[in-house]
């Protein structure tokens, strides 16, 4: 040992899997950053590719970057909670060692020292390997996502981008170093004359009750608050984001507070359930040694409580927000006519560039003809202002004649500030506008107000006609200032059978058109939502494979301290062996403790998870984008949808926790008595 | 009288590396039923490992155990944990007692781990006979060190088991309430017809003893009835002995 660094070196060697599981989870969390971003750079490069139609979709990958980067982060904090962990633990059992050698002479500043040197090595190693590893989980991952998502969108190379790279590398070393400076701290604590003593068996103490009661007064005084005067009816655009992250801290702390109530809860049920020497000494484990037992069920409850407030979250927003916005046209057998065949998705068009889907003036023409007289139809320009993205600076605008407009009326644009009275003598006389709250919001202006907008020879006042929501949330704009803004057809007919006519004798006598012209395609609307339901599907598959890869960090989390947990005990398995305990019963001890931690990590992820889906739905709202309705029932079916989920994970979280206890049982449980009590 | 347990030809190696530790080296060694044997020898003459292999803690490597004729060797691992928790006490040197359970619990622990419900009054009865009933809701923390021990005892007899095996069970005690840890053991194999095997470095706790085996180098080396000790006190034929093997 050439210097107080050896130690170190010593101490990862001398426990193998414990450094090996950390180095694992770092590498996880900067693979799946990386990895992350590689996804969405393919996406956003196949559809780089394609000229213009890539505005239509900028948008929505300007959310893919974000969403891709939360969950690396997610899987990095989870990272950074098994090392946490790690190094809490084996500093309690460390603290004789270490004061034997601050009795030699080691100082505080050597201990912390070497005890961030074994974070560090960690660290870089896991850092290391992690941007290796992403490369190849980059690929695979959109190898999997691909089959799913081809109709939706291209791809495009993939390849890891440098500051991606640098960004996650920094964050790896950087939790992982975090996660060690209060166990760091607390070694250093270590006094010479802990050497001497035997370290104190871990007594069970009860949970503060205070705190239990605190944490269960702030959860139902949240969900009350939601449900009674849900801020989401008056909250709106820039609050509403803050808001609802507030609310959702508020609400985990709750949970953070209320757990070791819980679990002091469950191990009494437990304890009445399974009466007996085994249920007794199956729950004393679970009261005693807080620390890793809270930080077991809380790695558990969040891996399923962030995987089914995502779950809930997609619904709200595919289902009831954006996609909701759907719902007027399709109410009232609303058909559209464009050159986009929802077979075979927008994935087929990209490419082939905007014009592509521009509809050719003899089909206009032919198309106008059928449909005069018996419906009410808009021909729907699709144009780029980036001040009137719906989201992002590149999602598509609509730009329509205002008295076709009125004549669809709801089935295009429902309102909640202004009527069409007012709006449309605004859009007849210039550029008016019907924008989303959120839009107006973002750009600082009310009903009646101008607003210069980027338009293709130089900048345009355009008022603001009305706020509400729009088929697809797209900002519509009047076309009377049509050369201002594109010099392209309109892409899309929106058509509204009249009352009197039958809807499905109108389909097919426009459909009867293709004889003439193949190229355009009759869409249901009600057909498009449920493509745009499946796109939604596709999304949802694609966070829940990333999801997956944080669970195994949260895994790997469980499986480090059910080692350590068995590792602690070895001496007291030995007695309970000596004393006549069979094999079984040692394995029924160690494993339904952990099953038992997996059962109220569930459960608890579960509660929490459905209750941070309301909360979300409640706080967040409909107001920026302008949709009226009722929040309390789109809240529940949101938690419903993600219900399915949650079940799952109830499954799954002491499956898991039991896989993990059965390694270290099985190794431990072969040993003879005397074997697993020597100190080792 | 007859024989509760033998050892035949009994072999224990440890491995460390290339290094092999003979601990046993081919043991024969029985004991009858309420017999009372003491057994000495130096530090590291595998005193504690023929006690473990005695109590089926530990696989030997070469010969057997026999308790009531049934070799260890023949039986299961299912069977041999009944067999240690039903038929054999043990008392270790050290590590005794489960830190989440009370003395009382810790007393009860083999009849709990076998199904059973422990008669509260059979357990105070124990803890008053090591002297520690007014310690029965203690944690072992809560205890000292002979404390400890003391409950250990109680444990290892409640099973009421055919035999008792100690490991200087007498070592952490002062003379006092040592002396009454060996009058309850030896009362127990007396009135119980329990066998007892302990080990010990005290020549006056081997006193207390029927018969005294010397062990040294992983073999038995000497043997002493105290039942007819020819005028002398137990004590000094003991410590004879000792001198004789050069203890
Ligand atoms: N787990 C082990 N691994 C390697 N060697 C061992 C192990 N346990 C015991 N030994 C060795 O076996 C020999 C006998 O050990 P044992 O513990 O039986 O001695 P002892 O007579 O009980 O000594 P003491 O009086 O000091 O308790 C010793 O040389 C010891 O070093
Ligand atoms: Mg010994």
């Amino acid at each position: 040992m050439s210097s107080i660094y050896g130690l170190a070196w010593r101490y990862l060697f001398a426990n193998r899997v414990r450094s090996l599981l950390s180095v694992a989870a770092v590498m996880l969390g900067v693979a799946v950053t990386i990895s992350g971003s590689m996804i969405a750079g393919s996406v956003r490069e196949g559809i780089l590719r394609s000229d213009e139609l890539r505005v239509l979709l900028e948008g929505m990958i300007a959310m893919l970057d974000p969403a891709m980067l939360f969950i690396g982060m997610v899987v990095m904090l989870a990272a950074g909670f098994l090392i946490f962990n790690t190094f809490g633990m084996t500093i309690t059992r460390r603290r004789q060692q270490i004061g034997g050698l601050r009795a030699l002479g080691l100082t505080r500043g050597q201990t912390m020292r070497v005890i961030l040197a074994e974070a560090l090595l960690l660290g870089v190693v896991g850092v290391a390997l992690g941007v290796i590893f992403s490369v190849v989980l980059g690929q695979v991952l959109i190898a999997f996502i691909k089959p799913f998502a081809e109709r939706m969108v291209a791809f495009g190379d993939a390849a890891p981008e440098l500051p991606v790279v640098i960004f996650a590398a920094v964050m790896g070393l950087l939790i992982t170093l975090l996660s060690v400076l209060l166990p760091a701290r607390r070694a250093a604590r270590a006094a010479p004359l802990d050497a001497l003593r035997e370290p104190a068996a871990a007594q069970i103490e009860p949970a503060r009750r205070g705190q239990t009661v605190l944490g269960t007064l702030l959860m139902a005084g949240l969900l009350a608050y939601v449900i009674l005067m849900p801020p989401g009816e008056w909250v709106t655009y820039p609050l509403d984001a803050p808001l609802t992250a507030l609310v959702i801290l508020l609400w985990l702390a709750g949970v953070l507070l209320l757990l070791p109530g819980v679990i002091g809860l469950a191990a009494r049920l437990g304890r009445w359930l399974l009466p007996g020497a085994t249920g007794r000494l199956m729950t004393d484990n679970l009261r005693r040694a807080r620390g890793r037992v809270l930080l077991t069920v809380l790695t558990l409850a969040f891996a399923l409580l962030v995987i089914i407030a995502l779950n809930g979250f997609m619904e709200f927003f595919l289902n009831h927000s954006v996609g909701a916005t759907l719902k007027a046209a399709e109410q009232r057998d609303a058909l559209f006519v464009s050159r986009l065949d929802i077979a075979s998705g927008w994935g087929e068009v990209i490419g082939r560039g905007l014009e592509s889907v521009m509809l050719a003036d003899d089909e206009l023409h032919a198309l106008v003809e059928v449909v005069e007289g018996s419906a009410n139809y808009t021909l729907n320009y699709f144009v780029v202002v980036p001040e009137l993205s719906f989201f992002g600076s590149g999602y598509f605008s609509y730009m329509i004649d205002p008295v076709l407009l009125r004549g669809v009326g709801d089935a295009m644009f429902t309102f909640s500030e202004g009527d069409w009275d007012t709006a449309l003598p605004v859009m007849e006389a210039g550029c008016g506008v019907l924008v989303s709250p959120a839009v107006a919001a973002r750009n600082n202006v009310g009903l009646g107000d101008t607003l210069t907008v980027t338009g293709r020879s130089g900048p345009l006042d355009c008022t603001i006609a009305g706020l509400g929501t729009s088929v697809a949330g797209a900002t519509i704009i009047s076309d009377t200032q049509h050369d201002q803004l594109t010099d392209m057809n309109p892409s899309l007919v929106l058509i509204l059978p009249r009352l009197d006519t039958d809807p499905a004798e109108l389909a097919a006598r426009i459909q009867a058109l293709s004889a003439d012209f193949p190229e355009i395609r009759l869409t249901w609307v009600s057909d498009f939502a449920v493509a745009l339901d499946d796109s939604g599907e596709i999304i949802n598959v694609a966070f829940n494979a990333m999801l997956v890869l944080a669970s195994f960090a949260a895994a790997f989390g469980v499986v480090n301290t059910m080692l350590m947990s068995v590792d602690e005990r070895r001496r007291e398995i030995g007695l309970l062996r000596a004393v006549g305990a069979t094999r079984a019963q040692m394995r029924r001890i160690i494993i339904g403790e952990a099953v038992f931690m997996g059962v109220v990590g569930g459960v608890v992820g579960l509660a929490a998870g459905l209750g941070a889906v309301l909360i979300i739905v409640l706080t967040y709202g409909l107001n920026s984008i302008g949709l009226k309705a009722d929040l309390l029932p789109i809240a529940l079916a949101s938690a419903q949808a993600a219900l399915a989920t949650g079940f799952a994970g109830l499954i799954a979280a002491p499956v898991v926790a039991a896989l993990a206890a059965w390694l270290p049982a099985r190794s431990i449980l072969r040993e003879t008595p005397i074997e697993t009590l020597a100190l080792t | 009288m007859a024989v509760v347990i033998e050892t035949r030809s009994l072999r224990k190696q440890y491995h460390l590396g290339d290094v092999t530790v003979e601990a046993l080296r081919g043991v024969d060694f029985a004991a009858a039923q309420g017999e009372f044997v003491a057994i000495m020898g130096p530090s590291g003459s595998g005193k504690s490992t023929l006690l473990h292999l005695l109590g089926g803690l530990d696989s030997a490597s070469g010969g057997d155990v026999l308790l009531d004729g049934r070799s260890y060797t023949q039986m299961s691992d299912d069977e041999l944990t009944i067999t240690r928790r039903r038929q054999i006490g043990f008392i270790f040197q050290f590590f005794n007692l489960l830190p989440t359970l009370t003395a009382a619990e810790n007393v009860a622990l083999p009849l709990t781990i076998d199904g059973q419900h422990p008669n509260p009054s059979h357990i105070m009865s124990l803890l008053e006979q090591v002297g520690l009933a007014d310690r029965k809701d203690h944690k072992p923390h809560q205890l000292s060190g002979g404390q400890q021990q003391r409950v250990a005892i109680a444990r290892a007899l409640v099973a009421r088991p055919k035999i008792v095996l100690a490991d200087e069970p007498t070592g952490n005690l002062d003379s006092q309430s040592g002396q009454a840890v060996l009058d309850l053991l030896r009362r127990a194999s007396r009135e119980q017809g329990q066998t007892m095997v302990m080990v010990t470095h005290d020549h006056r706790a081997a006193a207390s003893a029927d018969r005294v085996v010397f062990l040294k180098d992983g073999q038995t080396v000497n043997m002493v009835s105290l039942d007819d000790t020819g005028g002398k006190t137990r004590t000094q034929t003991v410590a004879a002995v000792m001198t004789e093997v050069g203890l």
